[in-house]
C-alpha cells in the first residue's frame, strides 16, 4: 500500500523568472560555443536523477573547490600552450602614452572604471567595475559588471543601461578593496546616486538577506538553487577573473592593517567602536544617538560564522527589532552548519530556531529579535547574549 | 607598412573613419575575418542566409561602438585596456597581443549581435529561442532546465513541511538501517567531503575510487526509487520534495560523530578531522 506525505503545496515561480533564466541561458550557451568549447562540461555527479545531484553536490563540490579547479585549469592550459615566443617589444614610451591614456585618480564612490590588463591578466574580457559605496576608511565597495545583458541570479541587478558592457552589476561579487587597489584603472563613466543606491539596496539584499522594494523584484535574476546549475560555472569563472585584483587589494588591506595596529588606539579606530571596546556604559551611551553605533560585529557569538548586528530599518536607534546575520562561507562545510537552525537566547527571552540557507556561495541566517536597539547594543557589549544551535528534528 | 602600424593609427585617432585609407582596409579585414568566425560558429548547425551577413565595414563599426561607453576619451578606454596589454609581458609580437585581445571583445560583439538582432537578420533562419523544458548541453534527458528553477514551497503550510521534514527523518533512519557497511562507507566520506579517491578511503572500503564512486550513485539511484515506489500515489513534486529532504537528513545523520562508533566510522572521521587541519 502507498505511504502517505503531508498536504505539503507548493507556490509557482512567476514566469518572469522562468523567462529571465531561459534568456540567460541561451546567451551563456551562445557564449559557450563562440568560445569554441567543444571540451564536454562532464557533469560532476550523477545528473539522471536532479535530486542526487542536488544532495551530492550540496555534501561534495562547494564553490570554492570549483574556484581551485578552475584556477587550476587556468594554469595546466597555460603551461601546456605553445613553445615560448619572445616578449612582445613594445613601441617606444613616447608611442605608448600615445596610446595609452594615464590612470585616473582619485578613486571615488560613484566612478565607473576599468581595470588595467595588469590587474585582470587572466580575463578574456575589458572587466568594468561600478564604485557603488563607502566601506571602512579608505575603502570602497565594488562591484564588476557581467558581460551579459541579463541578470543571472538574485544578486545581479539590472541598471538598466544601455551600454552592452553596462547593463548587468554583478553584486554578489562585490568586493570591499583599499581606494589604492583601484588606482591602476581607468574612469570611463559615472553612476547616479539613484544608481549608487539601487546597486547598494540589492548588494544588502544579496549580502544580508533584506527584502527588495517591490520596484526591485524584477531588475535582478533568478535565484539560484540547483547545485548542477550552469550559473555555478559561471560564478566560479566570474571570481576567477578577479583572482589576481583581489590579491593586490588584500596585500593592501594587510599593510594598512599592520600600519593601524602601529597607531594609537584612539586615532586607529572610529569613535563609536572605540567606545563599544573599551568598555563605556553603553546603555548610557545608547540614549545618545551619535553615539550609538548602527553595526555590531558579533563573530564570536557562533563559531565558525561572522556576524553583525544592526538596528531594523533606516533609524536604529529608533527601530524595536535587531537584525542578526550570521555569514559563513562554504567551509565551514555543510556538516558544520547546524542542521536544525540556530536560536538566540537573552536574560528575558528567546527566538524561534532559524535555520541556514545556501545563498551565492554562502551559509545565511538572519534572526529578528523584539528588542529596542539601544537595549541590544548593551546586551550584546555584556555578553549577555548567546546562541544555541538546535539539532535537527 | 608593418603589421602593428594600423592598430598604432588607430590607437592614436579617434576612429577608424579618421585614419589613412590602407589602416582602414587593414582594420576591416581584420574585424572581417573575426565577425565570420565567431558567426559560423555561433550559428553552426543553422543555416544563415547570404543577406544576414555584414560587410567588413560594418563589422569594424559595430566592434567600435561595442567599446566605446561614451563618445569621450574617457569613454573610449577600452583602447587603452587593448595596448595596455602590451605592457604585461605577454608574449609575441605587437600585433599579435592587440589582435588576440581585440578578438576576445569581437566574440561578445558577435554574442551580442545573436543573441538580439540575430532572430530579425535571420528570420526563419535564427534557432527558436531556448525552451525551458530543453535538456542543457551534455546532460541527461531527466535533467531539464526547469529543473533549476524549482516550485518554492508554499508558506502558509509551513506546518505540513515540517511534518514532512521529521517524516523524512524517519525514513532515513530506516534506510541507514538497511544499507551495506561499504554503502554507509561511501555516504559518509562524501558527507563528511571526503573524496571517493582518497587513498585511505580505498583502504577502508577495501576497494577502488571507480567502485565506491558506481557504488555511492547506485545507492542513491536506489534510495530515491525506492522513495517514489513507497509514495507512488502522491504528486511527484511531493515525492522529490521528501527525497530532498531524506537525503539531507542522511547527510547530517552520517556525519554527526557517534557515540560507539564502528571501527570505519572512527577511521573516516579521524581522516576528515586531518583534512580539515
Amino acid at each position: 500500500m502507498s505511504k502517505k506525505l503531508p498536504a505539503i503545496r507548493f507556490v509557482p515561480r512567476p514566469d518572469w523568472q522562468k523567462k529571465r533564466l531561459a534568456e540567460w541561458l541561451e546567451e551563456w550557451n551562445l557564449e559557450q560555443k563562440l568560445r569554441g568549447d567543444t571540451e564536454s562540461e562532464t557533469p560532476s555527479q550523477d545528473r539522471h536523477f536532479p535530486v542526487i545531484g542536488a544532495v551530492v553536490g550540496l555534501m561534495n563540490t562547494p564553490a570554492l573547490l570549483r574556484t581551485a579547479d578552475f584556477a587550476a585549469d587556468i594554469v595546466r592550459r597555460l603551461s601546456s600552450a605553445k613553445a615560448p615566443s619572445p616578449p612582445a617589444v613594445s613601441p617606444d614610451g613616447e608611442a605608448m602614452r600615445k596610446l595609452v591614456r594615464e590612470f585616473d585618480r582619485p578613486v571615488a564612490v560613484g566612478q565607473v572604471r576599468l581595470l588595467s590588463p595588469e590587474l585582470t591578466p587572466d580575463s578574456d574580457r575589458p572587466v568594468f567595475i561600478a564604485v557603488f559605496g563607502e566601506w571602512d576608511e579608505a575603502e570602497v565597495l565594488i562591484a564588476p559588471f557581467s558581460p551579459f545583458s541579463v541578470p543571472a541570479t538574485t544578486g545581479e541587478w539590472l541598471t538598466g543601461r544601455t551600454t552592452p558592457v553596462l547593463q548587468v552589476l554583478e553584486v554578489w561579487n562585490a568586493r570591499s578593496v583599499p581606494n589604492a587597489a583601484l588606482e591602476e584603472s581607468w574612469r570611463v563613466d559615472a553612476f547616479t546616486d539613484a544608481e549608487c543606491k539601487g546597486a547598494w539596496h540589492v548588494f544588502e539584499h544579496d549580502a544580508f538577506g533584506k527584502a527588495l522594494d517591490p520596484e526591485f523584484e524584477q531588475q535582478v535574476g533568478p535565484p539560484l538553487v540547483h547545485p548542477e546549475d550552469p550559473r555555478r560555472r559561471y560564478q566560479d569563472e566570474e571570481v576567477a577573473l578577479l583572482a589576481k585584483f583581489q590579491a593586490s587589494a588584500q596585500s593592501m588591506q594587510g599593510r594598512r592593517f599592520d600600519e593601524d595596529d602601529s597607531a594609537p588606539a584612539a586615532a586607529a579606530a572610529p569613535e563609536l567602536q572605540e567606545a563599544f571596546e573599551t568598555g563605556e556604559d553603553l546603555a548610557l551611551a545608547a540614549s545618545e544617538k551619535e553615539l550609538l553605533p548602527e553595526i555590531v560585529r558579533v563573530d564570536d557569538l557562533l563559531a565558525g560564522f561572522q556576524g553583525e548586528a544592526t538596528g531594523d530599518g533606516c533609524a536604529p536607534s529608533k527601530a524595536s527589532r535587531l537584525r542578526l546575520t550570521f555569514t559563513g562561507p562554504e567551509s565551514p562545510r555543510p556538516m558544520e552548519v547546524p542542521a536544525g537552525g540556530v536560536i538566540i537566547v537573552w536574560p528575558t527571552g528567546q527566538t524561534e530556531p532559524s535555520s541556514f540557507t545556501h545563498r551565492s556561495g554562502r551559509w545565511r541566517t538572519e534572526i529578528r529579535l523584539s528588542l529596542p536597539w539601544p537595549e541590544m547594543v548593551s546586551l550584546l557589549r555584556e555578553k549577555k547574549i548567546r546562541s544555541e544551535t538546535v539539532p535537527p528534528a | 607598412m608593418n603589421d602593428f602600424a594600423p592598430w598604432q593609427e588607430w590607437g592614436e585617432r579617434c576612429a577608424a573613419d579618421l585614419c589613412s585609407e590602407d589602416t582602414q582596409a587593414a582594420l576591416h579585414e581584420f574585424a572581417g575575418m573575426k565577425w565570420s568566425l565567431y558567426l559560423e560558429r555561433g550559428t553552426r548547425g543553422s543555416e544563415i542566409p547570404g543577406s544576414g551577413k555584414i560587410s567588413s565595414r560594418e563589422a569594424w563599426q559595430r566592434f567600435e561602438n561595442y567599446c566605446w561607453i561614451k563618445p569621450t576619451r574617457e569613454g573610449k578606454s577600452t583602447k587603452s585596456y587593448l595596448f595596455g596589454q602590451l605592457d604585461v609581458g605577454k608574449e609575441g609580437t605587437p600585433a599579435d597581443i592587440v589582435r588576440a585581445s581585440a578578438s576576445l571583445i569581437m566574440r561578445s560583439v558577435v554574442r551580442d549581435f545573436l543573441r538580439h538582432e540575430g532572430p530579425l537578420r535571420f528570420p526563419g533562419h535564427a534557432k527558436p529561442a531556448l525552451s525551458l523544458s530543453d535538456v542543457p548541453p551534455n546532460s541527461s534527458e531527466s535533467l531539464t532546465y526547469e529543473d533549476l528553477l524549482r516550485d518554492t514551497r508554499d508558506p502558509s503550510k509551513e506546518a505540513e513541511f515540517r511534518e514532512l521534514e521529521q517524516l523524512a527523518v524517519k525514513e532515513a533512519v530506516e534506510i541507514i538501517a538497511g544499507l551495506k557497511e561499504r554503502q554507509l562507507i561511501v555516504i559518509t566520506a562524501c558527507a563528511l567531503g571526503i573524496a571517493l579517491s582518497n587513498p585511505e578511503v580505498e583502504k577502508i572500503a577495501g576497494c577502488k575510487k571507480s567502485v565506491l564512486s558506481e557504488e555511492l550513485k547506485k545507492t542513491l539511484r536506489d534510495i530515491e526509487k525506492g522513495i517514489h515506489k513507497d509514495y507512488a500515489e502522491e504528486d511527484v513534486r511531493g515525492r522529490i520534495e521528501l527525497a530532498e529532504e531524506v537525503f539531507r537528513a542522511i547527510h547530517n545523520i552520517c556525519s554527526q560523530p557517534k557515540n560507539q562508533p564502528e571501527m570505519w566510522q572512527s577511521r573516516l572521521f579521524s581522516l576528515a578531522t586531518d583534512i580539515e587541519k
